[in-house]
This record gives structure tokens, C-alpha cells and sequence, in this order.
């Protein structure tokens, strides 16, 4: 499995410049670590790179070496690439059954309803959500931590090859917390790249990122391993990127 | 006149009395149903056409309304194929011991009741039942009367077919009846007329079926529907329509619920016709008596649709709530005029009517104006009313979970229709699914 983006810069419909030049090459299966300030522009990163409408993207998407930037959303997805967006939206009358039991059957090849919807009920206990969510309707009414895990189930349910999470931990308590890294952790056993966006080290007393990114200002200014990530708790991210010559 | 006359190409719009007087005798009906057809004729001839009504029906010729009414085309197997496509199954309902009846151009073919008939339930054809049954003289056409409106009248001009479900006193019918109209034949004016009487404390579910087996270049729908309601009595009445083709749906109907602590409900689940003008009313007379109408449509194409349904209060803490719920997709214009109405002795009336749309694309469009009237001061009548439509963020979303446009588009319809459909009896959900699915995704 290999995904690279290559010199992509992200800009808004107003042409403001978002993300400035971003390119990174993954080969292998892991969990690669984008850390940064507030507004650095890392949502509109995954987001350009999985096609908003609302951001125009340069550079190229490669996804096993073939160049999937300028594939519709929905394409991309069925391709194997998909995000856990850092706001999940409700789905009005939808439930979480019929939403996950679809998932399922499309991207695990699985027939039957019965079957679609264990592998759903499954899922949800990874995350420690109990059965009863499944017949209520898809983020309707539920708590920013509840959106949050069952926003990274509906990821685990496409199997994806490539998984951008974008703040799958925020707002998730601490004793939901290992549950999560247990279940992003379960993303990379089962092979794919995950590059995940997080503002919270104490995630990493769960879980060992493979790679850590900072990004600041709409660009990478630092990357290492868990290190870094102390580095970050001492001095802060405007340290790190003036050491590195960001602005 | 001679009967040679009468199978004369032309309108219906211009028949002459003795078109009727006709009419009504190749049909061997008492002289009651005669005299109250020639009240129709009458008003139609004292009253100037409705521009919105005339032209439409004034497209249906005499000849084929008659040819079809005396030679169903349809062998009963079509008709039995196409009333399976509205999700009724008449193995299914026999070994219910419920009634069904498939009606093809108008004459019923089928009709099954077992258990209910030694309990003194009719259920039977409109035809033979005027007949039959002296019951039928008491209530047809009192409520639907043929001086109601144009519409109303050349229904009852019109009408032949149809069923007569009686409910007598106390008897709970659980499982519903199911009726099938089905327009086999290009051009024709389908006027089946539904009379429904509970007697006190009965209960009955009735799911009518209106479609076509084939795509048809015209007809019209002028089906007529009324009910009279009795103390303690509960109707829910639910009406699928899908039609194919060019289609001019423009039923009446009509509930009296006559009787205290009375409820009826009309549920109207429309799928398609190229235009279509309801104006269902319920008539609250017994005192705490109830009434919903509430309407569930996909309306797209160029489909132009006017709906105006109506509660009237005349008892006092009689309560009612009128729901309409509808997608507008392509150029299809919706306007909608519901009124709640106390009028003077509805003391206490409570009443809330809700409009919720959901328009997809800029060329849709729906008008909603809803009206409230009231003769009582302390009557508390309500209306809310929301249009919207589906944000790129929602499909964004759902593309991340690998759903195309089409295939979001109708995740979200079927989720803004969810609340209202699940209340609706299983056999409606299931079919009101699928033929969404067909109506948005092609399969
Ligand atoms: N659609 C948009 N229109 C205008 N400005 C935008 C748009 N999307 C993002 N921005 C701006 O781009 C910058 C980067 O935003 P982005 O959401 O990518 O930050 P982030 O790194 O994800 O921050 P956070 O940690 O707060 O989630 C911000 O200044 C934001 O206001
Ligand atoms: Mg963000």
C-alpha cells in the first residue's frame, strides 16, 4: 500500500492560500501523525484531498501509484480512501443500522442484512457504543464523544486502505479513550495508512504513532517520531517551526 | 336516445341529460342513483367551468368511459400483477380472512371476505350494492353531494364502481382491507366511488391502491371517497397513487365523523401523475371527535400540483392536525393551501397543521400557504411551515461513505420521510419504499 501527495497546495473559494506545500510519501501501512496549532490547515488538507468542493487542490493525489486527484468524493471512497471528518453531520430519519448495514454490504462484500448488521454491532462495540444506537437515527442528538466513535465505526466499516481522522479523539472521555486508539490501531493491523490528525499527546499512552508530522502555518515544518510530540508539550508549536526556518 | 348515439366520440364534458338518463339505465340502477347524477348534470350546467378541472376531463371521450366500463381490457392476472406492484398480495390477505378486491376500469373482479361478512360486514361493489342494500340510499352522496363543487359533481355525474364497506356496531376489523384501482386503458376517466360506513365503535383500516399497468398517454383520475364516522368509531384510510404516464389525478373525498369521540384519518401517498388537484376534507361533527389528513409525495418532472385539504370543525373539543410532507424535485411546482376551519359551536377546538418540504434542485418549487379560520375565540388552531433543501455538506458526507449523488439524494428523502411513513401500516411502508427506490434510483 502506498499513498503520496505530491506538492499539494489548498486553496479556498476566495483564493486565500490554505495550505502552502504539502507532500508526503507513505508506503507502508501505519499511523502517521498530523499535529499543529488551530487553523494551521489541516481539515482543509484531508478535505481538499478527498475533494470539497470548497477548496481547490494543486499537486497530485496518488493512491498505489495511480493519481486519484480529480476523482469525484464518492469515487474515491469506493477506491479505498476515507475520511472521518473532525464535524460529523446528522442524517435525519437515516438509521444507524440502514446506514452501516449499506456500508458494509458495499465495501465488505457481505449479502445479507443479518450478517451486515452483526459486523455493524461489532464494530459499534469496538468503540464502545452499546446496540441500542443502532436503530437511532445516524448522529441525530447524540454527544460530541458518541459522534466522534461512531463517526470512526462508519470508517472501520468501509475497510479502508488510506483512513484520514480528523480529530477522532476530541471530545471522547477518558475512559472511551483507549477504545478508540484500540480501534484506529485495528485500522493499521488490518493494514491501511492512517494519518491522523490529533491536538492530544495523551493520546499516545494508548497508542504508538509510527510517524509524527507538525504542521504550521499550511506547511510541515517538523516531523520525527514520539519525541517530537514531547518536544511539542515543552515548548509549543511556534518554537518548533521558527527552529525550522517556518515563519 | 338510441344506444347507438350514446358510443358517439365526444367529450364528457358535454353530455346531454339523456346521455345520462342513459347511462344510468344500461347500468339497471334504482331510480334514486339516476335522480342524483341528473343533480350533478344540473349544477355542471349552472355553474360556469373551472379552468383548472374542465379542460382536463373534457379530454376523456364518452365512448371509451362506457366501452371500458362494459369490457375491462385487463385479464385479472395483469391486474393481479399490478396490484402486487402496490405490495398487496391476495394469497396473503384470503389467509387473513380480510377482504380484497381488485377494481379494473372500474368493475371489481375480486372480492374476498370470510370471517367479517357473518359479522355483518358488506363489503361489495359500489355497483351492486346501490342494488342491495337500503343502507347505501342513507348515505351516498350526502357527503360527496353533487352540489359540493365541479369536481364533486361530475364525479357523481360519472361514477360507477367502487366499493360499499359496511362496519357494524362494535366490530374491530384488526388487519386492513385493500382495494385496487387500476386505469387499463388509454383516455379513460376513472371514477370509482368509495363509500365507507362505520357504525359505532367499529374500526377499520382501508389501504386503496390507484395505478396503471402501463405508461398511459392520458387519463384521469376522478375517484370519489367518503366516509361517515360514528361515536367512538376509528377510519384510517391510506391511499397509494402511482401512477405511469400522463395521469390527471383529482380524486375527492370526503370523511363525516359524525359520531362523539370519532376519529378519521386520511393518509395520501402520491408518486406521480402529470398534474394533481386533492382537496380531501374531514368534517368534525361529533363532539371530541378527531380527524388527520396528512399527505406523504414525491412530486418531480414537470408535475404542476395543487393541494387544498380541509378540516372543519362544527362540535366543540373536536381536534384535528393536517400534515403534508413532500419532495420536489425537478420542475415540479407544489402549491398547497390547507385550512383548518372552526366554525360557530367548535368550542375548544385544538388544531396544528404542518407543512415540511424538501426541494432538490433550483427549478422546483413549492408554494405553501397554510390557512386557519375560526368562528370560536377560544379555538387554538396552529400552522408551521419549512422548506428545505439538501446542503452540499450532506452529500460531501455521504460521498465519503462511497455513496454517489443519487443514491445520498435518496438516503436523505427516505430519512425525511422516515417519521411520517413508520406510523403507517407495515404492507404501506414496505410498498411506499420500494417505489421510492424506483421513483430516485431507477430500480
Ligand atoms: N472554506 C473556507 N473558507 C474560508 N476559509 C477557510 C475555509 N476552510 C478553511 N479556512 C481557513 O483556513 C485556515 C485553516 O483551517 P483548517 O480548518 O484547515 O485548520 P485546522 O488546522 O484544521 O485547525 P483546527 O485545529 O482548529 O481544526 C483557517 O484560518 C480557516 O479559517
Ligand atoms: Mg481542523
Amino acid at each position: 500500500m502506498t499513498f503520496e501527495i505530491q506538492k499539494v497546495k489548498v486553496y479556498t473559494s476566495d483564493g486565500k492560500e490554505v495550505v502552502k506545500e504539502v507532500s508526503l510519501c507513505l508506503v507502508k501501512p501505519g499511523i502517521y501523525t498530523i499535529m499543529g496549532p488551530n487553523g494551521a490547515g489541516k481539515s482543509s488538507l484531508v478535505n481538499a484531498i478527498m475533494g470539497h468542493q470548497s477548496y481547490r487542490l494543486e499537486g497530485r493525489v496518488l493512491l498505489e501509484g495511480e493519481d486519484i486527484t480529480k476523482l469525484p468524493t464518492h469515487e474515491k471512497a469506493r477506491k479505498g480512501i476515507t475520511l472521518a471528518t473532525q464535524m460529523p453531520l446528522e442524517i435525519e430519519g437515516v438509521r444507524v443500522a440502514e446506514l452501516l448495514s449499506r456500508i458494509i454490504k458495499r465495501f465488505q462484500g457481505v449479502d445479507k442484512t443479518d450478517e451486515a448488521l452483526r459486523i455493524a454491532r461489532e464494530l459499534l462495540g469496538l468503540v464502545g457504543l452499546s446496540d441500542s444506537i443502532m436503530s437511532r437515527y445516524f448522529m441525530v442528538g447524540m454527544s460530541g464523544g458518541e459522534r466522534k466513535r461512531l463517526e470512526l465505526a462508519r470508517v472501520l466499516a468501509q475497510r479502508p486502505r488510506v483512513a484520514l481522522l480528523d480529530e477522532p479523539d476530541s471530545g471522547v472521555d477518558v475512559e472511551s479513550m483507549p477504545l478508540v486508539a484500540k480501534a484506529i490501531e485495528k485500522l493499521r493491523e488490518d493494514g491501511a495508512i492512517v494519518v491522523l490528525i490529533t491536538h492530544q499527546p495523551r493520546l499516545f499512552k494508548h497508542l504508538e504513532p509510527d510517524h509524527v508530522y507538525v504542521m504550521y502555518n499550511g506547511r510541515i515544518v517538523a516531523e520525527g517520531g514520539l519525541d517530537l510530540v514531547q518536544l511539542i508539550e515543552d515548548k509549543g508549536y511556534t518554537w518548533i517551526a521558527h527552529r525550522n526556518g517556518g515563519r | 336516445m338510441s344506444g347507438t348515439r350514446l358510443l358517439e366520440d365526444r367529450p364528457l364534458t358535454e353530455l346531454s341529460r339523456d346521455d345520462i338518463v342513459e347511462f344510468s339505465r344500461r347500468r339497471k340502477e334504482p331510480e334514486w342513483v339516476l335522480r342524483r347524477r341528473l343533480e350533478a348534470f344540473e349544477y355542471l350546467r349552472s355553474t360556469p367551468p373551472d379552468p383548472k378541472i374542465d379542460p382536463l376531463i373534457e379530454k376523456v371521450t364518452y365512448k371509451v368511459f362506457i366501452e371500458s366500463l362494459e369490457n375491462p381490457v385487463l385479464p385479472t392476472e395483469e391486474a393481479i400483477k399490478a396490484a402486487e406492484r402496490l405490495g398487496v398480495k391476495p394469497e396473503e390477505l384470503e389467509v387473513l380472512a380480510s377482504g380484497f378486491s381488485i377494481d379494473v376500469d372500474n368493475v371489481v373482479v375480486k372480492a374476498v371476505l370470510k370471517y367479517f361478512e357473518k359479522k355483518g360486514v358488506i363489503f361489495t361493489s359500489m355497483d351492486e350494492a346501490v342494488k342491495r342494500y337500503p343502507v347505501v340510499k342513507e348515505y351516498a352522496f350526502r357527503g360527496l353531494h353533487p352540489q359540493l363543487n365541479r369536481k364533486t359533481a361530475y364525479h357523481v355525474m360519472l361514477w360507477a364502481g367502487g366499493p360499499f364497506i359496511y362496519v357494524p356496531r362494535g366490530v374491530k376489523i384488526p388487519q386492513p382491507l385493500q382495494g385496487v384501482f387500476i386505469i387499463g386503458r388509454e383516455g379513460l376517466g376513472q371514477t370509482e366511488h368509495t363509500l365507507i360506513v362505520l357504525e359505532e365503535g367499529a374500526e377499520l383500516h382501508w389501504i386503496e391502491g390507484c395505478t396503471t399497468p402501463i405508461a398511459l398517454r392520458y387519463a384521469v383520475h376522478l375517484g370519489g371517497l367518503e366516509a361517515f364516522v360514528k361515536n367512538n368509531a376509528k377510519l384510517y384510510v391510506a391511499s397509494i397513487n402511482n401512477w405511469l404516464g400522463e395521469v390527471h389525478h383529482m380524486p375527492v373525498k370526503r370523511a363525516i365523523v359524525e359520531g362523539d369521540n370519532a376519529y378519521a384519518e386520511l393518509t395520501s401517498i402520491a408518486f406521480y401523475s402529470t398534474t394533481s388537484h386533492t382537496a380531501p376534507r374531514i368534517d368534525l361533527r361529533g363532539r371530541k371527535s378527531r380527524g388527520v389528513i396528512q399527505n406523504i409525495a414525491l412530486y418531480r418532472d414537470k408535475q404542476r400540483v395543487h393541494s387544498a385539504p380541509l378540516i372543519r370543525y362544527e362540535a366543540p373539543e373536536t381536534s384535528a392536525q393536517i400534515l403534508n410532507r413532500t419532495v420536489v424535485k425537478d420542475e415540479a411546482v407544489e402549491e398547497f393551501n390547507g385550512m383548518l376551519y372552526a366554525a360557530r359551536g367548535a368550542k375548544g377546538a385544538t388544531g396544528f397543521m404542518s407543512c415540511n418540504t424538501l426541494v432538490i434542485g433550483d427549478k422546483a418549487k413549492s408554494i405553501t400557504v397554510p390557512a386557519i379560520g375560526t368562528e370560536e375565540k377560544d379555538a387554538e388552531l396552529s400552522h408551521e411551515a419549512s422548506v428545505g433543501r439538501i446542503s452540499y455538506e450532506k452529500l460531501y458526507y455521504l460521498a465519503l461513505m462511497g455513496f454517489d449523488e443519487d443514491e445520498a439524494t435518496w438516503l436523505i428523502v427516505n430519512g425525511f420521510f422516515e417519521p411520517v411513513i413508520n406510523k403507517l401500516p407495515i404492507d404501506v411502508q414496505i410498498e411506499v419504499k420500494k417505489i421510492l427506490e424506483l421513483a430516485l434510483l431507477g430500480h
